[in-house]
């Protein structure tokens, strides 16, 4: 049986456990606890303390282990650990919030150094109106490298969800296009 | 009284006269055929109460012959084969097995110290090759790519500006009727290569005659031959595909570990879990070690591995597979 990986990381609030949720064939198993510190507690009552785990079985020898990291800087350690198999990183960002947008460049520099990973970058909660500026999020996210992805998405959309996912492991797939399959 | 009858499939003229003697003796009609495809034809439209099979025209092992018969047949015979020392006969309920005299073969040997002219009494013919493949379409192809994709039943010609080889397959054997290469296990050193196949049908097969320059293995030991006839480490190295590339065990364990030259070097258990991912380099320990490189070429052409390269060599630090890729795509996909 071969156990791969997607790794859903990014800021506090910016919706990785229902992303996971969207395409994990099981109630993903969550750690959340009640936020604990005082100015995040308004925005929401829980956040993911070690991960959230979803499964997605591909067939009877493929299984897909979907991971989303804390976004708290304090668990850094578990990201080398979760990298094992991975396939993909996507680095989910807050539309709404300039800290999370910021925090994106942060998290791709940290899974960059540790493995070269298809990484796409999704700005989520594209739905509400109080969205950062375009100049700003532009700004912010300068500093990517050209070939890593930007997509508008609905954490709670399947179809945005799919797509993004598919979108990193198609770059995964492209990048050795011009090898022939042996079979 | 009416008479039994007897087909003897022999075209070995003085061992036949014999058994057509010995049996004429016991008052039976006996009719001759010199090969399988004239023996399945005399099959189909008569009843025989005993067929005798001895050396013949045919390619067709005899106790191949002999099933086809039995299952052609309306009035199932009595068959009789005439084994050769080394040949393997199965044990079928049909079947009686006679070691084949010798005795006149050593007159033959005797008669012919003394100067007497026998080639008639052997009756081997010349294989007539032209127009062997009767729609010849020749196309430039990699040696070690023509036979790992060698399938049986087919009709081959190979050849470069020196060399010229054609032959056949039936089942799992490989038969070469001409070849102007000095040792045929050389041929995977053949280089610009152009080859032509075509199907061969099993009467096509049958009618096919056998000469004694006839040379016929099974095709597992006559790759494994080749491979090993080879000792160039460079020429071996470019035989396998690019080394980073993983390899996993397609065959059942059981049937690889029949093989000698692959039990004594590969470690099948350690290559049949899929989690070890290991590359060429790492079986063939970065190609120092050249029985490990013969036995797993001997893998690659006999389609017991399966290789495949990374994703992404390069770009990205993943190991997978293409095809699980895009298994997980299609999966995905499909939610």
């Amino acid at each position: 049986m071969m156990v791969f990986r997607i790794i859903v990381t990014g800021s506090f609030n910016s919706g990785k456990t229902e992303f996971i949720k969207q395409i994990s064939e099981i109630e993903p198993i969550t750690t959340d606890k009640p936020v604990t510190e005082q100015d995040l507690k308004e925005i929401k009552a829980l956040t993911t303390v070690a991960l959230d785990f979803g499964r997605l079985t591909i067939d009877d020898d493929i299984i897909i282990h979907l991971y989303a990291t804390p976004g708290q800087e304090r668990f850094d350690f578990i990201y080398p650990l979760l990298l094992k198999n991975a396939l993909a990183v996507i680095i989910l960002g807050d539309i709404t919030d300039e800290k999370s947008l910021k925090d994106i460049t942060k998290y791709y520099r940290k899974f960059y150094n540790l493995k070269r990973l298809p990484t796409v970058v999704a700005l989520t909660k594209t739905d509400l109106d109080n969205k950062v500026q375009q100049e700003k999020i532009d700004e912010y996210l300068s500093s990517l490298p050209k070939d890593v992805p930007i997509k508008m998405i609905n954490a709670t959309d399947k179809e945005d969800v799919k797509k993004t996912v598919l979108l990193a492991l198609q770059m995964l797939l492209e990048s050795d296009e011009d090898q022939e399959e042996i079979v | 009284m009416i008479k039994k009858k007897v087909l003897i499939v022999c075209n070995e003229a003085l061992l036949r006269d014999l058994i057509i003697f010995t049996l004429e003796k016991l008052q039976c009609e006996v009719e001759l055929v010199d090969n399988p495809k004239d023996a399945v034809k005399r099959i189909e439209s008569d009843n025989y109460n005993i067929v005798v099979i001895g050396d013949n025209k045919g390619t067709v092992v005899k106790s191949k012959l002999a099933e086809i018969i039995y299952n052609k047949c309306k009035r199932k015979p009595q068959i009789v084969i005439f084994k050769r020392i080394n040949e393997t006969i199965p044990k079928e309920f049909y079947l009686t097995v006679i070691n084949k005299p010798t005795f006149h073969e050593a007159l033959l040997e005797v008669a012919e110290k003394e100067g007497i002219q026998t080639t008639h009494m052997h009756q081997l013919e010349h294989i007539d090759l032209s127009n062997y493949i009767k729609l010849p379409h020749f196309r430039k192809t990699n040696i070690v790519k023509f036979f790992k994709n060698l399938k049986g039943n087919l009709k081959f010609h190979i050849r470069n500006e020196k060399e010229e080889i054609l032959g056949f397959t039936m089942g799992a054997d490989i038969f070469i009727l001409k070849s102007t290469l000095d040792n045929i296990h050389s041929i995977l050193l053949l280089e610009n290569v152009e080859t032509s196949t075509e199907p061969l049908n099993l009467n096509e097969f049958l009618s096919l005659t056998l000469d004694t320059k006839t040379f016929k293995s099974n095709l597992r030991d006559f790759i494994i031959n080749c491979v090993d006839n080879i000792n160039d480490k460079e020429k071996l190295l470019e035989i396998m595909p690019e080394r980073d590339s993983i390899v996993t065990l397609k065959a059942p364990s059981y049937i690889v570990k029949q093989i000698d030259i692959i039990k004594e070097n590969i470690d099948i258990d350690k290559l049949n879990t899929p989690e070890n991912n290991l590359t060429i380099n790492d079986i063939i320990e970065n190609g120092e070690n050249i029985n490990k490189l013969k036995a797993l070429i001997c893998m690659h052409i006999l389609n017991m591995i399966e290789i495949e390269q990374p994703a992404s060599p390069s770009k990205y630090d993943v190991k997978i597979k293409k095809s699980f890729l895009k298994k997980i795509i299609d999966r995905i996909r499909g939610l």
